[in-house]
């Protein structure tokens, strides 16, 4: 079609050519590594060790891919993952969204003494708890449970949560809330028939966050999973890489599955996860 | 009776925050506060626990491991906190002002999405990715080396001590390049076009402009990237458990990493909550000083 409209557009760019070849070179770093690495998951050992892992495959062949998803039990590691994430996501969005009422629609007393008791914690460092919580989850039995690990990264994220809640209820129209109190609505209705809905956007993208962040999380994860069969895919990538370290091409296949979820998580929300970044970059 | 219905809309309010109060004071605020409390005693994990004062705060100020983990974590912020700012200002700039005007705003959202691609991939996935790219036997980089004539030059680089680090380092720079540049292309497009506009008649060159009007706008957004970068750099563990478990030969440890030593293989459990405690007691002096800085510019 267009490459006459193409090269219209390349002739009012005469400068700066130079600019996007400079853009184009340092994509290509960026991407080579992750390209470099899936390719080679189509490949055999005896190929890697042939032609070396620069050549291109010589057929799309998914064999190695599939040994090491069913070597590495990747399918179970993806519903643990998937267990994990969606509990902190659950957990931390309805807390999140409790904590932002009441502290940036709720009139009540000490409010910025409860926000800055978050704030404060946002701060507080992972390896400074882990050990007492170790500790304390192995007391209370809730060691080496997916619960735990959703319990711990819930309630850091939260913290986070509650933040950017509070500044977007913040900014809510105090008339609509007045409006309703007049009519008689209760605090839950009012909470979950406007102010719910009218911020979906925002809390759309803290649920992004959440779910990503802790679908990438592995040291919480590393201290309180031992059992194999409750991992999730990161820890399971990680131990299945020190199994197969010998093996070229299924520690390639191995990767490419773990990010595979990433990519398609990306091409989904890339637009709330742009937006959420932002704001809360702003927020913190 | 219009004081006992604010009775009980402010008792909905507490009922409503209890959650996320309790969730947050359990597993977080108590866990911490029983990290400052171990610090002064001398327990193992498993047997009884005694008093030691300051005398694990002692140990750490003559333990070698303890300097070089968080000199490592210095190295790595140092390298974050320039790099990666730098290319992304420059990127930002160029998506923003080539990019977006001459070939169209989607052509510029595929480059930023692509640049940000490091930042989604799972921190592990990424960090098994770079070691087998960087491995001696079939690694990428070598091959690479050799195709060009360099063979000799290659090596395993992350058990090499003295490039071992340095990789780390570049890794991390990879991962961080696509964080800075979403913040700074958002302060871009806040920058009013007015100021832009007028330079460029008054004949500012690019570089000009780019020193005198975008760098000093992002002032902000500068600093906003700077904190998160410290404070990732100060909490960084996971590209380093998984690229080189802090070798060789402790070249690459960094406090996170030495902290989860002693608490899980040295089984010195109050000395890595001094450590953590140093640790925390470090993010939150940072902090409040970004705080006080950023309140100055405010007013």
């Amino acid at each position: 079609m267009s490459s006459r409209r193409i090269s219209r557009r390349l002739k009012r760019i005469p400068g700066n050519v130079a600019a996007i070849i400079v853009l184009l070179v340092v994509l290509i770093v960026v991407l080579f590594p992750i390209f470099i690495v899936w390719i080679n998951s189509f490949k055999t050992e005896a190929e890697i060790a042939n032609f070396g892992p620069l050549s291109f495959p010589k057929s799309i062949d998914f064999s190695v891919l599939r040994s090491a998803w069913i070597k590495g039990s990747f399918g179970i590691k993806f519903w643990n993952s998937l267990i994990i994430s969606g509990l902190v996501t659950g957990i931390s969005v309805i807390v999140s969204i409790f904590n932002g009422y009441v502290l940036g629609i709720g009139r009540i007393r000490r409010a910025n003494l409860v926000l800055f008791y978050f704030l404060f914690g946002m701060m507080i460092p992972v390896e400074s708890i882990i050990y007492p919580l170790y500790y304390f989850l192995r007391v209370i039995g809730l060691y080496d449970t997916r619960l735990a690990v959703a319990l711990v990264i819930s309630s850091m994220d939260l913290a986070f949560g509650t933040y950017f809640m509070t500044s977007v209820f913040r900014a809510f129209p105090k008339s609509y809330v007045e409006a309703a109190k007049i009519d008689g609505c209760s605090n839950l209705v009012l909470l979950s028939r406007i102010v719910v809905p009218l911020n979906l956007p925002a809390l759309f993208a803290i649920m992004v966050f959440f779910f990503i962040w802790s679908w990438n999380d592995m040291f919480i994860s590393l201290i309180f999973i031992v059992s194999s069969v409750k991992y999730p895919m990161p820890l399971g990538l990680l131990f299945f890489s020190g199994e197969w370290v010998r093996y070229a091409s299924l520690t390639a296949a191995g990767a490419t599955i773990v990010s595979i979820p990433s990519i398609i998580y990306f091409v989904i929300f890339q637009r709330n996860l742009v937006k959420g970044i932002t704001a809360g970059g702003m927020v913190e | 009776m219009i004081s006992s219905r604010h009775v009980a809309r402010d008792r909905t309010m507490y009922l409503l925050l209890l959650p996320g109060l309790v969730l947050f004071s359990l597993f977080v605020v108590l866990p911490s506060l029983s990290s400052v409390a171990l610090s002064f005693t001398d327990w193992d994990g498993i047997g009884k626990i005694g008093f030691a004062g300051l005398q694990n705060y002692r140990s750490a100020l003559s333990d070698q491991l303890f300097w070089d983990s968080f000199k490592n974590n210095f190295v790595i912020i140092l390298a974050l906190t320039t790099v990666p700012v730098a290319v992304s200002l420059v990127l930002a700039v160029t998506l923003s002002e080539f990019v977006t005007n001459r070939l169209g705003k989607p052509v510029a959202t595929v480059f930023r999405a692509g640049f940000y691609v490091p930042q989604v991939i799972t921190p592990v996935a990424s960090a098994i990715a770079w070691r087998w790219i960087l491995n001696p036997s079939w690694g990428a980089l070598n091959h690479l080396l050799t195709g060009l004539g360099l063979g000799r030059f290659g090596r395993g680089w992350l058990g090499y001590p003295g490039s071992a680090l340095a990789w780390v380092s570049a890794i991390l720079i990879w991962f961080q390049i696509g964080y800075c540049l979403v913040i700074f292309i958002a302060g871009v497009q806040r920058i009013n076009p007015a100021i832009y506009d007028a330079a460029r008649i008054d004949g500012a060159g690019t570089v000009r402009r780019f020193l005198s009007i975008i760098v000093p706008q992002l002032n902000y957004e500068i600093s906003v990237v700077l904190l998160t970068t410290i404070m990732y750099g100060l909490k960084l563990f996971d590209y380093v458990y998984v690229l080189t478990r802090g070798g060789p030969d402790n070249a690459t440890s960094v406090a996170a990493y030495y902290i989860y030593l002693n608490y899980f293989t040295y089984f010195r459990v109050s000395y890595g909550a001094a450590i953590s405690t140093l640790l925390t007691v470090g993010i939150f002096i940072i902090s409040f000083i970004f705080m006080r800085i950023r309140m100055r510019y405010e007013q």
